[in-house]
C-alpha cells in the first residue's frame, strides 16, 4: 500500500474514533440517540437524526435508512448498555440468574450468574447487536474442534430481551460458559512470589499454543487473548493448566478473520513474553537463555519470531526436534574445531577432568591409595600440585554422560564441587551481618547447592535411561515444597513437562535466586537448612530411584583451599563433616597449608575421628625398606611406568612400553651425580630412571617430561620405537625443569616480608634458585677431590635446631610446602640433636635446572637464624650462610645461568 | 555502535552534562579532562587513588589543577578508591551519582586513567541508577606503550618464539585473581569451565588467572592494534602466550583491540555454543575497549563470571608514554541489551 495512501487512512480511521469520543461525551447524548428512534428488529431509522448523519459519515449505514452490521455494533455501544442486570435484584435470565457484571467489552458484556435451579455457577456473555454475523454456525464450526479441555466453550446459547437506553426493546445473543475454577492469569503473573522455574513458559507455549493451533486449523479464532481470558486451573494432582475463555469467535464485530488470527498469535507472543519477562525479573543473575537453556530458548525464540506468522509454525516450532539436533551438530562440529580435543597425552594434564568421559578411562590409580580415598567416610586428601588429588575425587563423582565410571554409582554417588572454578568464592560479602547468621546461611547454601546438583545429576541419568523413577514423587516434591518459599513448585501438566524435570527446574531457580542474594551479601529468602535436610533428601532420593536405594553420597569439594575457597566456607564444609551419619560422607581436596580444619563454632576437626588425610605426595615417598615407612622404589616405578604406558596404548603409539622410547641405562643415578659434581660439560639427564625420579612422584610432571622428549625427538604415534636420544631427553628434561623453576615466579600472591608488601611469587623464586644453587655449590665442591669417591647431593634442608621461625619465614617455608617447591612429608631423626624433625627435600624436577642430582644423599644442617636468612634474604644466604658458600662463591661454582636470570643481580634488587 | 575518533576541535563531549574521569598517572589520562571542550555547567567527577603508590598524591593534585582551571568550582566533585576496598568505592559513586541533577541525560566515562575491575564496576553502578542517561565511554590512547619495540626486538632475539615474561611491566606481579558482585556469576556445570583470556603482554597475570581457574577449555583473544606499524605488539602478546597454546586444550582468536562489537560477537559466538557445557569466565587483561566488550557482554549474560587479576601494585616509570587519538563510543541502552538475546 502506498505510504500516503496508508497515512490517509489512518487519519481518517483517528478522525473517527475523535468524533466518537466526543459523541459519547455529548450531554445531549440520550436525547439525540432517542431522536435516531431506531428500530432494532427492523433496522429502520430517523434518517434526518444527527447520529445518523454522524454514523452515514463512518461510512456505517446502508440503503437510505438502515445501518450495517457495524453501524449496528457502533449504535449498541453507545445505546445498549445492560444496565438493567446490574440494579441488585439478582434478574433472571432464561434459566440463568445474574449476580454480577465482570466487565464490558467492545463486543460483548460479562456476567457471573448461576443456574437458578441447578445452582451451577456459569458465566454470561452477552453478545452486542452486529458483533456477530452468524454465532450459530460458528459455535457449530467450535464444536468441530478437538480441545481436550483446553478451551472452554459455551455449553448454552439464549436470547435475552433487553432495553436500549430509550427504552425501545430487542434481544441479543447470550452465549452460556461454566464457570471455571482457579485463578486469573493476569493475578498469576502479579502474585507477590511469583517465581516461575524455567519451564513454566514452554508449559504455556505447549498448552495455550496447542488450542490456539487447534483453533486455526478448524477455521476460527479466539479473538480475545487477553489475561483476563486465561484460567490457571489446578487439577486433583496439583498441576495447573492454562484454560481459554471467552471465545470470542465470530462475535468480534467487523474485525476480519485475518486480523482476529492475527490478534491472536500477538497476544499469544506477548503473554509468552510476559512470562519470560516475570521469570527474569527474579533471577537477574543469570541470562534468559542461561535459565532456560538452548533447547528451550530456541523454541520459544523461533515462537517470538516476526517469522512465525500462524500457529501451525509456532506448533511445529514446539514440537522440532530436528532443528535442536541440528545446533547440537553445530556445536560439537564448533567445540571441536576450535578445541582440538588432544591426541596424545601432551594435552592432557593429568588431574583434570575436562572430559569426564576420558578422563575416566585414562585414570590410573595406585590401588592402595585409590581404595583408601573411595571408602566411605570423610577425607582431607592433600598433596602436592599435580600429584592427582583432583583425579582421584574426580574419580568418585557421578557424571550421567561417562560410559564407564570408576566407581558404581549404586554403591557411591559423588557430588563434584570444582571449586577452583570459583563457584564457592563469592560468598565473602557476609561479613557484615550476624556471624552465626552467616554460618548458618553458608552452610544452608551449601547444602542447597548439594541438592540441586544431585537432582540435576539424577534427571540426565533418567534422560540416559541409567536411573529409573520408581515410586512417584510427591514425597521428594513435598520436601522440596517445604523448602523452597511460596509459590514452591507450580505443578506442571506432565503432558508437557516431566515431573522431575519441572520439580529440578524449580530448584535451579530457587538455588540461583538464594546463591545470587548470598554472593550480594542479601538474606536468603527461604528457611536456612542444616545437616539434618540434606540426610532427609538423600533418604528420599534413595526411595524414590530404586538403582540409589542403597548407594552412599560422597560431597566432594575439589580444590578447597584459599583462595578458591574462603576460610567461611571451608568451616561451613567442616559443618557438614562432622554431620555424622551413614548415608553421606564429605570428601576435600586442597594444596597444603590452605585448608582451615575448624568448624564454625571453633571445633578442631580431630584426626581420624572426623576425618582421615591422605597425603598422596607422602603415600607415595619411597623409603628405606628396613623401617617398613616408605614406599618400595620398585612400587613406584612400576606405577609411573603403568600411567605413561597406558597412555601410549590409549592414544594409539606404535610401542606400548616407555622403556622402549627411553631406555634405562644401568646405574644413571650415581653416574650422573659424579659427572655433575666434576662438572664435566657434556652431562645429560636421560633414561627413564632418571625421568620417574625427576617426576618426583607427580604424575603431571612425570607426563609433561614425557610428552616434552616425544616432541623433541619428533616421536608420534607412527613411529618405530626407538630410543630417543640422550641429547634429545636431556634438552627436554632440562626444558620442563627450567618451566616448572621460572613458573614459581609467575604464583599469584602477595606476602609481607620485613614490612614490604612483595610478589609472593618472586619471593619463591627466589629463595627457590638460591636452594638450588646452594645444592649446586655444596656438590661443585664434593666434587673437588672426587678420584673413586662417590659424590653426595645434598637434597634436603634439615633443622639444627627445633626453635619456631618468625612471621614471615614460616609463612614463606608454608607455601614453599603448598606449592610443592619443598616437601615435608618426611620425619626423621636430626643427627644433632636426635629429634625427629621434618627434612624439607627440594622437589626433584628443579634439579635439572640447577644441574644437580636427584639422589637424597645429604642434608643441609640450618640453625633457625640460618634458614630465616634463607626464607627471608635468599642472596644474603648464598653470600654468606655457610662456609662451604662462600668457598664456593669465591671460586665462582655458585654461578649459575638460569634462561637471562642473573643470580647475583637478586642481591641488588634487596 | 561504532567507536569514533574524536578531537578537540571534531568534538562529540560538547553536549556530555557529567565527565567521570579517573587520575591515573599515564599522561594520556589527562587528555580529555585538559584539552576538549564541554558545556560551562558540565559536572566533573574525579576520581582519585589512594594507596601506597606515594606518586598519587601528586598525580590527583594535577588532575585537580586542570580541572580548576577549566571547569566551575562548585561543579568539581571528588571520590576516592581507598586500597583496593571496591565495595566502599561503589557506595560512595552510587551516593554521588543519585546526587546529579535530573536533567543531566548525557555522561561522558573517560577510562583511561581506570584498571578494569573500577571500570566494570562504575559501568554497572552507571547503568542501574542511571538506565536511561546516554553513556559515552571516552578513551585516550597512549603515543608508546611498554614494551617498546625495541625492548620487544631484544626479548625476541633472547627467548625466540616463546617469550616467558616481559620484565618490568607497569602492573607488578599479580596478587589475587578478584571475582567481586554482581561480576561473580553463576555455575553449573561441575567440572566444564572455559576461560577466555582477553591476553596483554603481563604474562604473570595471565599465568595467575589460568592457574586460578584451572580451566577445562583455554580461549586466548589477542589483541590487533589498528595501526600496522603497532603489527609488532601482537606478535609479541601471541609469544608471551604461546606456553598456553602449547599446554592446554585451547582455542585462539585474534580480535581488533579498538573494536568493541567485533569482541562481543566473537565472546557472543562462543557463548552460543558453550553455553549448555561450560561456566564462562571471562578474564580482561587487555584494552580498554575490549574491557568494555567484556562488560556489555557481561551484561547480556550476567551468569558469566568476570575475574580480574589484581597485581600487587604498579610501577608508573613504566607505563605508557604521551597521547596520541582519543575515542568515543556511544553505550547501547542496557534495556536492549538485556531483553534482546542472540
Amino acid at each position: 500500500m502506498p505510504q500516503a495512501q496508508s497515512s490517509d487512512m489512518l487519519n481518517f480511521a483517528l478522525e473517527q474514533k475523535k468524533r466518537l469520543i466526543e459523541l459519547a461525551r455529548d450531554p445531549m447524548l440520550h436525547e439525540k440517540l432517542c431522536d435516531l428512534s431506531y428500530d432494532w428488529e427492523s433496522n429502520v431509522c430517523n434518517t434526518s437524526a444527527e447520529i445518523f448523519q454522524i454514523l452515514k459519515d463512518f461510512g456505517v449505514t446502508e440503503g437510505t435508512s438502515q445501518l450495517n452490521r457495524h453501524g449496528r455494533l457502533l449504535l449498541g455501544r453507545l445505546a445498549i448498555h445492560f444496565s438493567e442486570f446490574d440494579d441488585g435484584t439478582q434478574p433472571i435470565v432464561g434459566s440463568y440468574t445474574i449476580s454480577k457484571r465482570i466487565r464490558s467489552g467492545k463486543n460483548s458484556v460479562i456476567f457471573k450468574a448461576h443456574h437458578t435451579l441447578l445452582k451451577t455457577p456459569v458465566i454470561l456473555k452477552m453478545i452486542r447487536p452486529g458483533a456477530s454475523d452468524d454465532i450459530v454456525s460458528c459455535l457449530q464450526k467450535l464444536s468441530n474442534g478437538s480441545f481436550n479441555g483446553s478451551l472452554v466453550l459455551p455449553n448454552d446459547l439464549i436470547r435475552v430481551p433487553t432495553k436500549d437506553v430509550c427504552g425501545t426493546e430487542t434481544s441479543v445473543h447470550c452465549l452460556v460458559f461454566p464457570e471455571e475454577q482457579g485463578s486469573d492469569f493476569s493475578d498469576f503473573l502479579t502474585e507477590k512470589n511469583s517465581a516461575f522455574n524455567a519451564l513454566l513458559a514452554l508449559a504455556f507455549a505447549r498448552q495455550v499454543g496447542e488450542t490456539l493451533a487447534e483453533l486455526e486449523r478448524i477455521g476460527a479464532y479466539h479473538g480475545d487473548l487477553h489475561p483476563h481470558n486465561i484460567r490457571v486451573v489446578h487439577s486433583k494432582d496439583g498441576a495447573i493448566s492454562f484454560k481459554l475463555l471467552d471465545v470470542s469467535f465470530g462475535s468480534v464485530g467487523s474485525t476480519s478473520l485475518n486480523e482476529a488470527k492475527n490478534d491472536d498469535l500477538q497476544n499469544y507472543k506477548h503473554l509468552i513474553s510476559r512470562i519470560l519477562s516475570v521469570q527474569k525479573s527474579y533471577n537477574s543473575q543469570v541470562s534468559l537463555r542461561r535459565f532456560l537453556g538452548t533447547r528451550h530458548f530456541r523454541t520459544l525464540k523461533s515462537i517470538l519470531s516476526s517469522e512465525t506468522k500462524d500457529f501451525r509454525t509456532a506448533l511445529y516450532h514446539l514440537q522440532d526436534q530436528a532443528s535442536h539436533t541440528t545446533y547440537v551438530n553445530a556445536k560439537n562440529r564448533f567445540i571441536n574445531a576450535k578445541f582440538s580435543p588432544p591426541t596424545s597425552f601432551r594435552l592432557q594434564r593429568y588431574e583434570e577432568f575436562t572430559n569426564p568421559s576420558a578422563a575416566s578411562e585414562l585414570f590410573v590409580p595406585f590401588d592402595e591409595l585409590h581404595k583408601k580415598i573411595s571408602g566411605f567416610g570423610n577425607s582431607f586428601v592433600s598433596g602436592n600440585r599435580g600429584s592427582g588429588k583432583s583425579t582421584y575425587l574426580a574419580s568418585l563423582a557421578y557424571f550421567a554422560s561417562v560410559e564407564k565410571p570408576v566407581c558404581d554409582f549404586r554403591h557411591v554417588f559423588g557430588i563434584y564441587f570444582a571449586c577452583r572454578q570459583g563457584e564457592l568464592k563469592g560468598f565473602t560479602l557476609l561479613k557484615a551481618r550476624d556471624p552465626a547468621e552467616n554460618n548458618r546461611t553458608l552452610v544452608s547454601i551449601l547444602i542447597l547447592k548439594t541438592m540441586q546438583r544431585t537432582l540435576e545429576q539424577i534427571v540426565e541419568a533418567v534422560a540416559a535411561s541409567k536411573l529409573r523413577v520408581t515410586t512417584d514423587l510427591s514425597d521428594l516434591s513435598d520436601f522440596l515444597n517445604a523448602i523452597i518459599p511460596e509459590p514452591g513448585i507450580i505443578k506442571l501438566e506432565t503432558r508437557f513437562i516431566s515431573e522431575l524435570d519441572n520439580i529440578l527446574s524449580t530448584l535451579t531457580r530457587y538455588e540461583v535466586s538464594e546463591s545470587g542474594r548470598v554472593a550480594g551479601g542479601q538474606e536468603c529468602t527461604g528457611r536456612i537448612l542444616d545437616g539434618q535436610d540434606l540426610i532427609r533428601f538423600f533418604g528420599l532420593v534413595r526411595t524414590t530411584f530404586s538403582e540409589l536405594s542403597t548407594t552412599r553420597f560422597y560431597l566432594l569439594f575439589d580444590d578447597a583451599g584459599v583462595p578458591y575457597v574462603p576460610e567461611q566456607v571451608q568451616k561451613a564444609i567442616n559443618e557438614l563433616i562432622i554431620t555424622s551419619n551413614p548415608i553421606f560422607c564429605v570428601k576435600v581436596t586442597a594444596e597444603r597449608n590452605t585448608y582451615n580444619l575448624s568448624t564454625i563454632s571453633g571445633k578442631e576437626l580431630e584426626h581420624p575421628h572426623d576425618y582421615v588425610e591422605h597425603d598422596i605426595s607422602a603415600t607415595l615417598f619411597i623409603g628405606p625398606r628396613s623401617t617398613g615407612s616408605g614406599l618400595d622404589h620398585r612400587r613406584l616405578e612400576e606405577y609411573f611406568r603403568k600411567i605413561v604406558n597406558f597412555r601410549l596404548r590409549e592414544f594409539g603409539y606404535q610401542g606400548h612400553d616407555i622403556l622402549d622410547y627411553v631406555g634405562d641405562p644401568v646405574g644413571g643415578s650415581q653416574t650422573l651425580t659424579n659427572r655433575l659434581a666434576a662438572g664435566h660439560p657434556n652431562t645429560s639427564y636421560f633414561g627413564w630412571t632418571t625421568i620417574w625420579h625427576i617426576a618426583d612422584r607427580n604424575p603431571r610432571n612425570l607426563l609433561e617430561i614425557v610428552a616434552e622428549i616425544f616432541n623433541v625427538a619428533g616421536i608420534d604415534r607412527d613411529t618405530k620405537p626407538s630410543w630417543a636420544s640422550m641429547r634429545d631427553q636431556n634438552r627436554a628434561i632440562k626444558w620442563i625443569s627450567d618451566k616448572k623453576l621460572q613458573a614459581l615466579s609467575q604464583i599469584s600472591g602477595a606476602i609481607e616480608v620485613g614490612g614490604k608488601r612483595v610478589s609472593l611469587g618472586r619471593k619463591l623464586f627466589e629463595v627457590t634458585i638460591v636452594i638450588g644453587a646452594t645444592f649446586h655449590t655444596y656438590l661443585r665442591q664434593d666434587g673437588r677431590n672426587l678420584d673413586s669417591r662417590k659424590a653426595r647431593q645434598h637434597l634436603a634442608i634439615e633443622r639444627n635446631d627445633i626453635r619456631g621461625l618468625s612471621g614471615s619465614a614460616e609463612l614463606i617455608l608454608q607455601k614453599l610446602i603448598t606449592y610443592g617447591v619443598l616437601d615435608d612429608s618426611r620425619i626423621g631423626v636430626a643427627r644433632d640433636d636426635q629429634l625427629s624433625k621434618p627434612f624439607y627435600v627440594l622437589n626433584r624436577i628443579y634439579c635439572p635446572a640447577f644441574r644437580i642430582g636427584y639422589q637424597r644423599d645429604d642434608h643441609l644442617k640450618l640453625s633457625v637464624g640460618k634458614l630465616e636468612l634463607l626464607l627471608t634474604q635468599p642472596e644474603q644466604f648464598r653470600k654468606q650462610g655457610t662456609k662451604r658458600l662462600r668457598d664456593g662463591i669465591s671460586d665462582g661454582s655458585a654461578q649459575i645461568e638460569l634462561f637471562g636470570y642473573d643470580i647475583d643481580a637478586l642481591s641488588e634488587k634487596q | 555502535m561504532t567507536v569514533v575518533e574524536i578531537t578537540p576541535e571534531k568534538n562529540l563531549c560538547e553536549h556530555i552534562d557529567v565527565l567521570i574521569v579517573a587520575a591515573g598517572f599515564e599522561e594520556r589520562s589527562r587528555r580529555i579532562l585538559r584539552d576538549f571542550p564541554f558545556q560551562s555547567d558540565t559536572l566533573v567527577l574525579l576520581i582519585g587513588y589512594d594507596n601506597e603508590i606515594g606518586l598519587n598524591k601528586q598525580i590527583i593534585e594535577q588532575f585537580r589543577s586542570i580541572a580548576k582551571k577549566r571547569f566551575r568550582l562548585e561543579l568539581i566533585q571528588e571520590l576516592s578508591l581507598v586500597g583496593r576496598d571496591l565495595d566502599g568505592f561503589r557506595k560512595q559513586f552510587l551516593d554521588r551519582i543519585s546526587e546529579i541533577p535530573s536533567g543531566a541525560r548525557s555522561v561522558g566515562l573517560d577510562m583511561s586513567g581506570m584498571p578494569s575491575d573500577l571500570m566494570c564496576l562504575i559501568l554497572d553502578a552507571l547503568r542501574s541508577s542511571q538506565p536511561y542517561s546516554e553513556i559515552f565511554a571516552l578513551y585516550t590512547a597512549a603515543d608508546e606503550y611498554i614494551p617498546t619495540k625495541n625492548e620487544y626486538l631484544e626479548l625476541c632475539q633472547r627467548q625466540g618464539d616463546e617469550i616467558d615474561y616481559v620484565p618490568n611491566t607497569m602492573a607488578l606481579e599479580m596478587a589475587e585473581n578478584r571475582t567481586f558482585s554482581p561480576f561473580n556469576g553463576y555455575r553449573s556445570h561441575e567440572t566444564n569451565a572455559c576461560l577466555a583470556l582477553f591476553a596483554g603482554y603481563e604474562a604473570h597475570r595471565s599465568t595467575g588467572v589460568i592457574e586460578d581457574i584451572n580451566p577445562s577449555v583455554l580461549l586466548l583473544i589477542y589483541g590487533k592494534p589498528p595501526a600496522a606499524n603497532l603489527d609488532w605488539r601482537l606478535d609479541l602478546s601471541r609469544r608471551l602466550h604461546r606456553k598456553f597454546e602449547r599446554t592446554r586444550r585451547c582455542s585462539v582468536e585474534t580480535v581488533s583491540t579498538q573494536d568493541v562489537d567485533e569482541a562481543i560477537g566473537l565472546l557472543d559466538e562462543y557463548y552460543t555454543y558453550l553455553t549448555d557445557d561450560y561456566d564462562l569466565i571471562v578474564s580482561p587483561i587487555c584494552s580498554k575497549m575490549q574491557s568494555l566488550a567484556v562488560y556489555l557482554f557481561w551484561e547480556r549474560y550476567p551468569e558469566v563470571q568476570l575475574s580480574f587479576p589484581i597485581p600487587i601494585g604498579y610501577n608508573p616509570e613504566r607505563s605508557p608514554i604521551g597521547f596520541s587519538s582519543s575515542y568515543s563510543y556511544k553505550m547501547p541502552s542496557r534495556v536492549t541489551v538485556s531483553i534482546e538475546g542472540p
